[in-house]
Parts: structure tokens; sequence; C-alpha cells
């Protein structure tokens, strides 16, 4: 299990981590905790650790670890370094290099498996204008997108805006109602929007919906979920973690949601395409706007999505120990490095090419 | 023959409880040296009985060393056996596991196997003139010492290793170089800069020194551990047990913007006197390019006027145009106000305190935050947990917790918080203040004077101020023994409309 992480994530990444390793320990598992610092640093923690201890200077229990590309996890001892002896990686981190594939790519050199997509679909499910660039390619209806550059000068959108961070699958730095540049110049320049933003139309009363997919066993669907906003004008931050306690899990939501069945299939129909298209493995949460009518729209896709997703999965009858051991047993079939990286030079170049100095001349 | 092995068990029992007991009190008091006697000589001096233990203690010693130079054997092992005994439970009723428990760290590992040596030397040292039951006497009666000495052997080894820690500290600081706001005063230090990372949260990266981190060593772990890249502002408390601390910490730290909340008595002990606690204050605004001071504190006021920073913001609630920050408490509410226009306002329900208010605010401003990215933030502010927090028990009865308080100024808000809060009975729990130097037995009287003519009951906890409290009281207030009496007697005797102040709390191995 690893959780947290250096992302503005890292705290609801820890109550995701935390809620798996509970729910396995009690269902039996062996489970080896393993804290990603918001320095970038491991500990191994105790599986039952509560969330508060997170907020102490240090985690009770807690023993330093390193990971050794290739070779896996070892926790530092006082003579000597013992390594871990660990396969398959469960990895519940939001947000940052834990869920851009970064993290995926790193553990999968140093000979683990990883649940979740594989390193490129993770970064190319981060990127919210390059994600909506290929679900329009493959038919998926999007919301227009436009990118910050500081070079924009006049953006052709309806007014008001919705300005997001265009890497990031959470709520955070998501603001609505913006109506000019410089506002979103301002927006720029905060912690979230820095690495760069994108602008959409505000669709004002249309209705988010979420579904998650997964293709291990078989391809399946979660049941699909209305989140409720309360007042706030966008599903945001404070809505869906700060209202239950953990995460998704326990926010305000409707499942599942009351739509029409036409708007189900719909929605099913574009998650089902996207999760292939991408190649999402794990078990992606893919978020949808509708106009209440017949209009669905692509908003994002969260590859890693808050505790898993397990409420929509609870509701179409997969328990939370039997997603996770699903996810498990994904990451381990599949090939201990991606099918991406796959294949082997011949030695055909290095053969033929002669000097390094002739080459220089 | 068995007396022998009956004396040299209880001997070795009473030695290894008793360093057991002295490390724990050791690590509770951050190793500093001296602190195992102190302790010690704090429970003779409140707690008779173990004025009798260390009077049998040492008569049996001197008695045991007697018998042993006369040649008397048997009675020298039966005076060890009466050292080992009373040692063995002395300071009476001191928990030798107590809560918090003893911690395994590195540290505390080291100094436990060095107080071992140490023991044994002395041990073997005694056994060289002496038979070992009385050998072993001397070692037992040496508990304390033995800790004391150990810890000061080890202080030069333990500052080359926080050396280490320091360096990599700065290299990273140096690295991830963010903006710095340093915050100290004898009190709001941890609720200030909590303040300040909450008001700047979501418009720059800001990261706070954990918990109550406040020294060389908290600052090199939190500089290490705790910095993430990318951060834009670093806020951390710094603390002052002797002048000069806050001056090294500003050496490599380098405070852009220096945050005073309030000079007091605190560790008045070791600082000697209140006009060097204000200078060795004074020292974080050395290299700092803004002073924030809280003027409503005279010594502050004055500092304002005469140091030599590019930058000053004076923070205060008296009612003058020379304010840059102004803080009202209007009824429930904490209005600030900056250049004459309101910047926000909260409701003093969380337990927040106008001054700690003013303080983050002027400092997120002179950081460059604007009124209209911080003013929506300061209704959100909260006090940090055990800072004058506020619930209500099942049984009715309000709760206001400051635990975490130690001052003169914050105990005397505290009291008159519950006068304000609550209609029925009203009872003030506290084992008082310490670390006031010269000036605790009168700020205890003080405290005391305070709660009886709000007219609350006051509860004096253990013995360390028990006389100040009850002179201060004139005889009125309660004394228990411990907190866990002090809860049954609440229990008992409050119900629902009342309420209880639970003002400062101190760890077990105070008398």
């Amino acid at each position: 299990m690893v959780f947290g992480g250096p992302s503005a994530e890292h705290d609801i990444s820890i109550l995701t981590g935390l809620q798996a390793a509970r729910a396995l320990l009690d269902a039996g598992t062996d489970v080896c905790c393993l804290y990603w610092t918001k320095t970038g640093r491991w500990k191994q923690v105790p599986a039952a650790t509560e969330a508060a201890q997170f907020l102490e200077p240090e985690v009770q229990g807690a023993s330093d670890v390193s990971l050794e590309v290739p070779g896996g996890f070892s926790v530092r001892g006082r003579l000597r370094s013992v390594r871990l002896n660990l396969h398959t990686v469960l990895n519940c981190c939001h947000g940052g290099p834990g869920e851009d594939g970064s993290l995926t790519a790193l553990l999968m050199l140093a000979g683990l498996g990883v649940t979740g997509p594989g390193p490129a679909s993770a970064a190319l499910a981060m990127d919210k204008l390059a994600t909506a660039g290929l679900a329009r390619s493959v038919g998926i209806p999007t919301i227009e997108t436009v990118a910050w550059s500081p070079e924009l000068r006049a953006v052709n959108l309806p007014r008001p805006w919705v300005v997001k961070p265009r890497w990031g699958g959470s709520s955070i730095g998501v603001t609505a109602g913006v109506d000019d540049l410089d506002t979103v110049r301002a927006l720029t320049r905060t912690p979230a929007g820095r690495a760069g933003m994108i602008i959409q139309p505000y669709l004002e009363n249309w209705i988010d919906l979420n579904i998650a997919v997964r293709v291990w066993p078989s391809l399946e669907v979660s049941a699909v979920e209305r989140p409720l906003r309360g007042d706030a004008a966008i599903l945001g931050y404070r809505e869906k973690y700060l209202s239950g306690g953990s995460g998704m899990d326990e926010a305000p939501h409707e499942v599942p949601a009351d739509i029409p069945p036409v708007i189900r299939e719909l929605i099913v129909k574009h998650s089902t395409v996207l999760a292939q298209q991408m190649d999402l493995t794990g078990a992606p949460r893919i978020d949808f706007l509708w106009d209440g009518e017949g209009g669905v729209r692509l908003c994002e896709v969260n590859s890693i999505p808050g505790a898993w997703g397990n409420h929509l999965w609870r509701a179409v009858g997969t328990t939370r120990v039997q997603l996770y051991r699903d996810l498990i047993a994904e990451a381990e079939a599949a090939s201990a490095l991606s099918a991406q990286w796959a294949g082997s030079s011949d030695g055909q170049a290095l053969r033929m090419s002669g000097t390094i100095a002739a080459k220089l001349t | 023959m068995a007396g022998a092995v009956i004396v040299g068990g209880l001997g070795v029992l009473a030695g290894l409880t008793g360093l057991w007991r002295w490390l724990r009190v050791s690590q509770r008091e951050h190793y500093i040296t001296g602190s195992c006697s102190i302790t010690a000589w704090r429970w003779i001096r409140f707690r008779p009985p173990n004025m009798v233990l260390a009077g049998v203690a040492s008569a049996a010693l001197l008695a045991g060393l007697g018998a042993a130079a006369g040649g008397n054997d048997v009675l020298a092992s039966s005076m060890a056996g009466v050292v080992a005994v009373t040692v063995g439970v002395f300071p009476w009723p001191m928990s030798v596991i107590g809560r918090p428990r003893f911690r395994f760290t590195r540290r505390a590992r080291t100094l436990a196997g060095s107080s071992l040596i140490l023991s044994g030397l002395v041990a073997g040292g005694s056994a060289v003139g002496l038979r070992w039951p009385m050998a072993l006497a001397v070692a037992v009666a040496a508990g304390s010492v033995t800790v004391d000495c150990s810890a000061a052997v080890l202080a030069p080894l333990e500052n080359k290793l926080l050396e280490r820690h320091r360096r990599r500290a700065v290299a990273r600081l140096a690295k991830i170089d963010p903006f710095v706001i340093a915050v100290t005063g004898s009190w709001g230090k941890t609720s200030t800069k909590n303040h300040i990372r909450d008001l700047l949260t979501g418009t720059v990266a800001v990261v706070a020194s954990p918990a109550s981190y406040n020294n060389t060593a908290g600052l090199a772990k939190t500089i290490n551990d705790h910095l993430p890249e990318g951060t834009d502002v670093l806020v951390v408390e710094m603390g002052m047990y002797r002048p000069g601390e806050i001056r090294d910490m500003c050496s490599w730290v380098r405070p852009d913007i220096a945050v005073i909340t309030a000079v007091g008595p605190m560790h008045l002990e070791r600082a000697g006197s209140m006009e060097r606690i204000a200078a060795a204050k004074a020292e974080i605004l050395e290299q700092a390019r803004t002073a924030v001071l809280w003027v409503d504190d005279h010594r502050l006021d004055e500092l304002s006027r005469s140091a030599r920073v590019p930058e000053v913001s004076r923070v205060g609630s008296s009612d003058g145009s020379s304010l840059d920050v102004e803080v009202a408490e209007v009824g429930d509410t904490v209005i600030v106000t900056a250049d004459g226009s309101e910047v926000g306002r909260v409701g003093r329900g969380s337990g927040v305190h106008s001054g700690n208010i003013g303080c983050a605010v002027a400092a997120a401003l002179a950081y460059g935050a604007t009124p209209a990215q911080i003013g929506s933030r300061i209704a959100a502010l909260q006090a940090p947990p055990h800072r004058a927090t506020t619930s209500r028990l099942e049984a009715g009865i309000l709760v206001i917790d400051d635990t975490f308080n130690s001052n003169p100024d914050g105990a005397a808000r505290a009291v008159q918080s519950l006068a304000l809060g609550v209609q029925g009975q009203r009872v003030v729990v506290t084992p008082g203040m310490v670390e006031l130097g010269s000036e605790q037995d009168r700020a205890n009287a003080e405290l005391a004077r305070t709660v009886i003519s709000s007219g609350a009951t006051l509860l004096v906890v253990g013995w360390v101020n028990r006389r100040s409290l009850l002179a201060g009281s004139d005889g009125r207030a309660i004394s228990v023994p411990n907190r866990s009496a002090a809860r049954a007697w609440v229990r008992e005797h409050l119900g629902p409309g009342d309420g209880v102040l639970w003002e400062n709390d101190l760890p077990d191995h105070y008398p």
C-alpha cells in the first residue's frame, strides 16, 4: 500500500490508503503500508495507524524506507537494511507524481507491479486538455477548452468561465464565475495554477454525473453517481472531501443517480470507449456533466479516484475488499514491465557503429 | 548468603527502576542537564514523604559506609538494603512508567546505554573500596545524578549530530529558497504561526513548522522533513530558552518578516530578567525586512520605535491612528482593520485571541497578500487544540480546554471567557503556572485572586503551586492530588448549565 506523496491531495491520499489498509487487514490480508511524505521520503507505518497521526511531526511506529531501482523497498535498520518482500503495490496516491504516472514508472522499473493505469495512460488522464482532445477524436462530446498561455489575448468562449489547473485530478484550484483574462492571469500565479490552466465555459445548471470503469476481471461499469454540490457553483474540494470526513465515500451524493435510462446508457458507452481507448487499467472514475435533457459532456478522468470509488462499486455489489483484490490481481497479471516498454534492441546499431570519435568528425 | 542475594536483587531492581524513571524525566525535559536533579529536589521540597525518604536513604548510606569502614559487613548489607528500598520508591508517588511513556528514540537509547554504563562504572569503582552490596547502594543512590551526568557527557556528541542535520537543512533551504516568516513571543507563537499559514493557503504554497517545533532541532527537522519543493512561504516559530538562541536560529533561517506576539515572564528563571527576555526576543528582528509587533505590550511598543528594521507593522487593540493593523473586540466578534478599512472578522467562539489574529493579518499583508485575498479566510481561523478551545460534554457541562497555556495573560482571559459563557456553577482546575522564576508565586497568587473574584471555584491540582494559589484565594481553593481526582470532583459536583476551565497541565513528573 502506497499513499501520501508530494501533492496537494496528500491528505486525501492518506485517507484512501488507510481505509484500504484497514479493510484488507480486517479481511485477513497481510498489508505493508508505505507512506510517501510531502518531501518525497518513504516511511513504513503500522497498517492500523489513524489519520490524525499524520498531523504529528513523526508518525508513531514509522521506520525509514529506501527505494532502490531496480530492487524495490528496504527498511533501513541501524546496522543493515532489510529488503521488503513486496510484489505488487496498491497505489493510493492522488494528484502529483503519485497519480501522473511518475510513481508508477518508478515502481515498475524497481520491479514491482502497480495498480491503476500504466505511466503513459496515467499521464494522459492527468492532462485535461489532452484527455479532451483524445475524447473528441473518438466521438465523445467534451466541453470546449482553451489552454492558458501568457500570450492569450482573447478567449472565444461564452462567459462566465470555469478556470481549472490543466494537470491534477481534484477540484483544488478550480474557480467558477471568471469572466476576464486578468482574473485568469492572477489564478495562474496561485500554487494550483502555476503549472498551467485551462478555461472552459461555465455550464450553469448542468448536473455532475460520475461513473467508474474497470477492465479486469472483465469490462464492467459501476453505478452512476450524482454528487450533490449544495449551494456551491462547482463541485469543490470542500464538497468532495470535507463534508463527510473520509473523502467522496461519505460526501453527499445520490447513488444510483435518478436519471433517464438513455442518459445512463450514453454515459456507460462513453466511459467504456474512453477507458479502452486510453488503456485505463485499474478502476478510474470518469466525470461527466449532463444538461438535464439529452446532452452529456465529458468533464475529466480520475485514474486513482478518492477511496477508489468504493461507493460506486458497492452499489453494483462489488465489495471494497473485492475491488482492492481485483486491482491487485490485475497488476500482478500485467508483466513487470509495461507493454509500451517491451522489445529489446538487437545490437545491430552498436555493431555497425564504428568509433564514437569517427561520429564526431 | 540469602540476605546478600535479597539485598543484591533489591539493589539491581531499584537501580533499574530509578534509571528508567529518570530517563523518562530527562526525555520530557528535552535532555537538559540537571533536569533530573531539579525534579528530584522539587519532590523533596513539595511532598513531605519524600523528605523522609531522602533523609532515611542518606542516613542509611552514611551508616552503611561507616559500617563498611568498621568492617561490620552485616550492618553494611542491611543499610544497603534500606538504601535500595527507599531510593527505589523515591520520589513517591511519581509514576515509573507514566504518561506519555518513555519513547525509544535514537537519542533516548544512547542516553539509556550511557547511563547504564555510568551506573556500572560507579558501582564497579565503589567496589574497589567497598563490598559489593554497599557499592551497589552507592550506584542506586546516584540514579538521577547519573542520568544528568550522562546527558552532560553526551551533549557535545548530540550537538555534533544536530549540526549535521542543521547543515542539511541549510542546503535544502537554499535550494527551495522560500520567503520566511518567523514568529516568536512568550505566548501565541503556535496560534499565530498557524493563522499566517491559513491566511496564505490558496494564494501561495505555504508550509508551517508542525506542532510547536521552535528550536534549532525543530527547525532543521521542519526543513528536512516537511518542506516540499516549490514552497513559496515557510512559517516557523522560534522559542527562547536562553539569550542568543534566536539570533543563532536567524543566522541561517534568515526570516524576511519577524513577528513578536508578546513578552512575558515565561522562562524567567533561565533568562534572568524581563529586560533580558525582551532583548532576546528582539534578536528575531536583526535581519528581518519587516517587523510585526503587538504594541499593546509596552515593551514591544518601545521596540517598534527603536528597532532598526526597514519596515515596522504596529498591531494593537488600542484606539490609535499610529496602528497599522487594529483589532477590536466587539461583543463576540474580533474585527480586523488595516489602513482604516475592515479586512475581516471572526467569532471569538472559536477560541482565537485577537492579538494573534492581528499579528497574523499584519504578517500576511506585509508579505504582499491583499485584503481581498485574506479577508474571507479570517472568519475561518481557529485556535489550535488545547488553547482555550470550547466544547460541551454530554452532561451539558461547558468545557474550556486551555491546558497548553501557561501564561498569566492567557489564563486571566480564559477565566474571563468562563465567566462570560457560563451562568451556572464555574470551576477552574489548574496546577498553576511554572517556569516564571521570581514571578511565579506572585503570578499564581494573582491567578487565584482572579478566579475567586470572578465567582468561580478554584481546584488546585498537585503541590507545585499549591501554597501560592491557596494564599491568593484566601484559603478558599480546594486542593486535589492529581488530574484524575480533579476529574472525579468535576463529575461529582457539576451538572447541566455549569462550566469548567482546565487551565494549564503539568506533566506527571511534577509533584
